[in-house]
């Protein structure tokens, strides 16, 4: 799919996000200046439209990021430590009972929580170790995280509050609102700019780190670039939304064409595929006639995990 | 204008890679380099290249220190070809050779690009998914990618070892032709019939240690290539080559 025909299909899923809900709305009422549409729009539909943008092509970017670093295609942004580490600061805010006090508690605790774990990554992974070392460190991070608001659940003061957490991991972007949206934004664009940026490198890391370092890549560099890239643009937004699962999998094999094998040929199709896919999924858990609505996090995984087993299959195929 | 290592030492733990080597490539000079495995060939060419940090001693290119460099800079001024150098992703060729021109800013294909194509023999595999070539066709692929920054030293560690005779004689003259043009070449190679037969200086190197170190036919003589690599071998005068003939 061409750049060209992707933001379209951003710009369509967009407006579709906009226009789909519980409650139908009309742009006549909203230029009647009707206040119930109005807040509907405003306080409802505009966030979460504009939160499905910014989560799912921050996770297809730093998918295709990272699996380009890692010169792996099975690499997910979860691999970093970063959303486990906001998934866990989250959580405690809810569990102290913060995240209903202090109005963006929860996204602060989580940005911070992402950014303990990128820290502590930093310290174990050291000033010169390489990737190994560095995904390693990653994954052990991550299961602290899990483990850690695996206890935080354990411990919950009532059913009620580990129901609540609960609810909240599995991933969703409804009822998120517009300061939460405005807090995460910067962070996801530094981040975005910061990814963006590394392109020629990774494409030069294709022939490994040796041969990339002969030919003027700076591995140390690089290595902060995408990491301290991935985890502000993951971090925040997990914060805000839950673990959202498969989509920094999915969106870069999705994009991988023939033509598009070099990393920096597949960051900016991975980052509108990633929008667009998250947020019509988004759409869909609404058109859905479940008597709750579907967690978007649980249907992502849902969906994305058969058909991963898909895309490995074909992969399977081509090989020797 | 030359590469040079300086009483170079490089450890990796308590193993000595290079030890105390001290050694000059200047332009216009096709240098082979050769030993057992083991021997420390690669480390010294990665130590050349400004890659590793040497434990002790000088990597300098024109009196100035490796390290001391711009990392663009000495990327354009020395290329290095990895040994058996895998690529991650099933890049179109032409693409792949055009990542040599990273130094200099460009990945898409051009007149430099083109001209390593064709003087390693894949103009014709432009197009082709790096994965689906047979493994000599890798290796003159990854050659074009070495010879596509056009740096001014070329190191290249065993590039014909995948290769048909045919493409095997075409590399060493391409890497010699190099050479003419005034580019100090330094291959390693593991041929020693065709190591005597093209290298204007051949640097044998034992545990580490440079053990010979000029003409072909001064420094393979019986004596070092038993001692060397324990190996008895026919030697030919004029023209001059050697031929490992049995183990010692």
């Amino acid at each position: 799919m061409s750049i060209r025909l992707l933001a379209l299909l951003v710009g369509a899923a967009f407006f579709a996000s906009l226009a789909v809900g519980p409650a139908p709305i009309t742009l006549a009422q909203l230029a009647a200046g009707d206040p119930v549409a109005r807040t509907i729009f405003f306080e409802l539909r505009l966030p979460r439209a504009l939160l499905g943008l910014v989560v799912g092509g921050g996770l297809g970017l730093s998918g295709a990021a990272l699996q380009g670093w890692l010169r792996n295609p099975l690499v997910e942004p979860g691999l970093i430590g970063a959303s486990s580490g906001a998934s866990l600061g989250a959580v405690l805010a809810l569990y102290s009972g913060l995240a209903v006090t202090v109005p963006l508690a929860l996204p602060i605790a989580g940005t911070a929580g992402a950014a303990l774990a990128t820290a502590l990554l930093w310290s174990l992974a050291g000033q010169r170790a390489g990737t190994t070392v560095t995904v390693l460190a990653g994954v052990a991070i991550a299961s602290l995280g899990g483990a850690l608001t695996s206890l935080a659940l354990n411990l919950a003061p009532s059913p009620l509050a580990a129901l609540e957490i609960v609810f909240w991991l599995l991933g969703s972007l409804a009822d998120r609102s517009m300061p939460q949206l405005i807090f995460a934004l910067p962070f996801a664009l530094v981040g975005a700019v910061l990814l963006l940026a590394q392109g020629r490198a990774l494409d030069a890391l294709a022939l490994g780190d040796d041969a990339a370092a002969s030919l003027g890549v700076d591995l140390k560099r690089l290595r902060i670039a995408t990491v301290v890239g991935a985890a502000l643009v993951i971090g925040p937004a997990v914060a805000i939304t839950g673990a959202i699962g498969f989509v920094g999998l999915i969106v870069p094999h999705l994009m991988r064409t023939r033509e598009r094998q070099l990393p920096s040929r597949l960051l900016w199709p991975s980052l509108l595929g990633g929008a667009a896919l998250l947020t019509l999924a988004d759409v869909a858990v609404r058109l859905v006639p479940t008597p709750q609505e579907l967690k978007l996090g649980t249907v992502t995984a849902l969906l994305g995990a058969p058909f991963f087993l898909f895309l490995l299959r074909d992969v399977q195929r081509r090989l020797p | 204008m030359t590469l040079a290592l300086t009483d170079a030492t490089l450890r990796h733990g308590t193993r000595t890679a290079i030890d105390r080597v001290s050694f000059v490539l200047a332009p216009g000079s096709f240098t082979v380099l050769v030993g057992p495995n083991g021997a420390g060939k690669s480390s010294l060419l990665r130590a050349l290249a400004g890659l590793v940090p040497l434990s002790s001693g000088n990597a300098s290119l024109d009196d100035k220190p490796l390290e001391q460099m711009r990392s663009r800079e000495r990327a354009q001024a020395i290329g290095w070809l990895p040994q058996r150098g895998g690529v991650a992703w099933p890049i179109a060729v032409e693409q792949l050779v055009a990542l040599g021109r990273h130094p200099y800013g460009g990945i898409d294909p051009d007149d430099a690009v083109a001209a390593a194509l064709d003087a390693c023999d894949v103009t014709h595999l432009a197009r082709r998914p790096f994965d689906a070539l047979s493994g000599g066709e890798q290796s003159r692929v990854l050659l074009a990618r070495a010879l596509a920054g056009q740096p001014r030293f070329l190191l290249v560690d065993e590039p014909i070892a995948d290769l048909d005779p045919a493409h095997q004689l075409d590399a060493l003259s391409l890497l010699r032709a190099r050479a003419g043009h005034g580019v100090g070449v330094l291959a390693v190679l593991h041929d020693l019939a065709l190591a005597s037969r093209v290298a204007d200086r051949v640097v044998l190197l034992q545990a580490g240690r440079l053990v010979g170190d000029g003409e072909a036919r001064a420094v393979l003589t019986h004596q070092a290539l038993r001692d060397v690599f324990g190996v008895a071998a026919h030697i030919e005068e004029d023209p001059f080559f050697v031929l490992p003939w049995e183990r010692l």
